[in-house]
């Protein structure tokens, strides 16, 4: 009798311990490829989607969402700096400019004092309608983000401060008008522009200035646009490495050598 | 099971007092350090069992986590000081220590276990298999030890060395898990003669039947010991 309990107290510390064995082997060499074979078949859902969406049927490499500028009601700010206005830091001013189509100029540019936060509201291209939800795929939201300052209890725009008018009669006089009027004009355009914006990491982190959440993304796509993967990338890119092919000074220097070399018949 | 009361058979110490506390602080810390590090592999569907209660337990966990670090840190340093400064410690580590017999026992024990020969190769106090698990130790502590220490100061570290950090502590931890389990507890509970318990741990004794058998180089030690002791005093018992 005592032989038997013992017998079925080791079967079971065996077969605790077998399957704590054999969880571990899921876990350690299982469990991630079948998550990566599921996230794989998330993806190419997604991806199917993409390509099969009537839009792109008659592209041959566009597969990806397009971001499209609103050519009707384009931000006053893109009379003078054009329509992709970061051309300064070569290695992030694709991510800038892209954003430039979704995101209005002061979401960065404003003016505010340290730790200072402002409301972000999605806002339909060319009026004062605030959307509610967010529909269809990115790109298609035809909105843009817009920063809201609280002032009294009742939310202010940050955007609307400079008006077309503005601009318009500035860009036609500024061959008329002496330097220090240019210059005065300048600043006044300027008012409430800050010349240091902020930068990536500072919105795509956890308690950015962002909280992606009450822009209505769903909470997955929130986690991400605020996770360190975001900030990764950034981190990642504020080295890049361009190769110098793509260089032209370069390559225009090595030109040179070599038609030298050869002049020179070395 | 060990019957260390038995009056008939001898019995010889294999594992003094000390020994025996450092294996229950090990046993102890491990258990612990197991149990709730793995818990954060732990499947969704059983952390969501516990729905709001989910936080607490992990609160819980890794505060368990680091006491069981702090354990096992200063089990180190005990360690360390005991097979340095204390007598039968030195001895320990001095039986302990890899030796080119070692190499030639596992070839030949190999050679044993798939009948190419006739008999094990004689085994002293420790055998190869027994070294080999012990100084495991040795290089899996360091590791788990300082990417621990990384991990719990994150904050101050930069995510590359982190990432890898991480790696290492998982990696080793499962390294260990697995020995441990595959290895260790299947001997001490499964193994032929010891089933369902090697209760060595415990009282630290095993019988003479057990050493000539399977540490027959150590046992003709002890034998020459006893002896010698016996011709000092006439009373030439169990060493204790």
């Amino acid at each position: 009798m005592k032989r038997l309990l013992i017998n079925i107290l080791m079967t079971i510390v065996f077969l605790l311990h077998a399957s704590f064995f054999a969880w571990l082997i899921w876990v350690t060499y299982l469990r991630p490829v079948a998550y990566a074979a599921k996230m794989a078949a998330a993806y190419n859902e997604e991806f199917e989607e993409v390509v099969s969406a009537s839009s792109l049927k008659d592209h041959f490499h566009n597969i990806d969402d397009s971001i499209n500028i609103d050519k009707q009601n384009p931000s006053p700010c893109f009379k003078c700096h054009g329509t992709y206005p970061h051309s300064k830091a070569k290695d992030v001013r694709a991510f800038l400019n892209g954003h430039a189509f979704f995101v209005a100029c002061e979401v960065c540019h404003v003016k505010r004092e340290e730790g200072q936060r402002f409301v972000y509201k999605w806002i339909k291209t060319g009026t004062d309608e605030e959307l509610k939800s967010l529909e269809g795929r990115p790109g298609q939201y035809s909105a843009i983000i817009v920063p809201f300052k609280e002032e009294g209890g009742s939310l202010k725009r940050l955007d609307k401060s400079l008006t077309d008018k503005e601009v318009q009669n500035y860009l036609q006089s500024r061959h008329t008008i002496t330097g220090d009027e240019a210059a005065a004009a300048k600043l006044k355009m300027h008012k409430g522009i800050s010349q240091k914006p902020v930068f990536c990491d500072d919105c795509h982190k956890e308690n950015g200035y962002i909280d992606f959440n009450k822009l209505y993304y769903k909470a997955e796509r929130a986690q991400v646009l605020s996770s360190t993967e975001v900030v990764g990338v950034i981190q990642k890119y504020k080295e890049f490495y361009i190769p110098t092919m793509f260089d032209p000074n370069i390559m225009i220097e090595r030109r040179m050598n070599l038609e030298n070399a050869r002049k020179e018949k070395r | 099971m060990v019957n260390h009361t038995d009056k008939k058979m001898k019995y010889y110490v294999r594992l003094n007092k000390i020994e025996r506390f450092q294996h229950y602080l090990l046993m102890l810390s491990i258990g612990i350090l197991v149990m709730t590090g793995f818990m954060l592999e732990g499947e969704k569907i059983v952390i969501e069992f516990f729905g709001g209660a989910a936080k607490t337990i992990f609160y819980w966990r890794g505060i368990l986590h680091r006491i069981a670090a702090i354990m096992v840190m200063c089990l180190g340093a005990i360690h360390i000081y005991y097979i340095l400064f204390v007598r039968s410690g030195r001895s320990w580590i001095w039986d302990m220590l890899p030796r080119f017999k070692d190499a030639k026992d596992a070839v030949q024990n190999l050679g044993y276990l798939i009948g190419l020969r006739g008999e094990r190769p004689k085994f002293d106090r420790f055998t190869y298999a027994e070294k080999l698990e012990y100084f495991s130790i040795y290089i899996g502590m360091p590791i788990v030890i300082v990417s621990g220490i990384m991990l719990w100061t994150q904050s101050s570290w930069n995510r590359f060395y982190l990432d890898i950090a991480e790696a290492f502590h998982r990696g080793e931890a499962t390294l260990a898990a697995l020995a441990i389990m595959v290895w260790h507890i299947i001997t001490v509970f499964f193994k032929p003669g010891n089933y369902p318990l090697n209760t060595t741990f415990i009282h630290g004794m095993m019988s003479e039947d057990d050493i000539k058998h399977h540490h027959p180089l150590w046992y003709e030690r002890l034998r020459a010991e006893e002896e010698a002791e016996a011709g000092g005093k006439k009373e030439g018992d169990a060493l204790k």
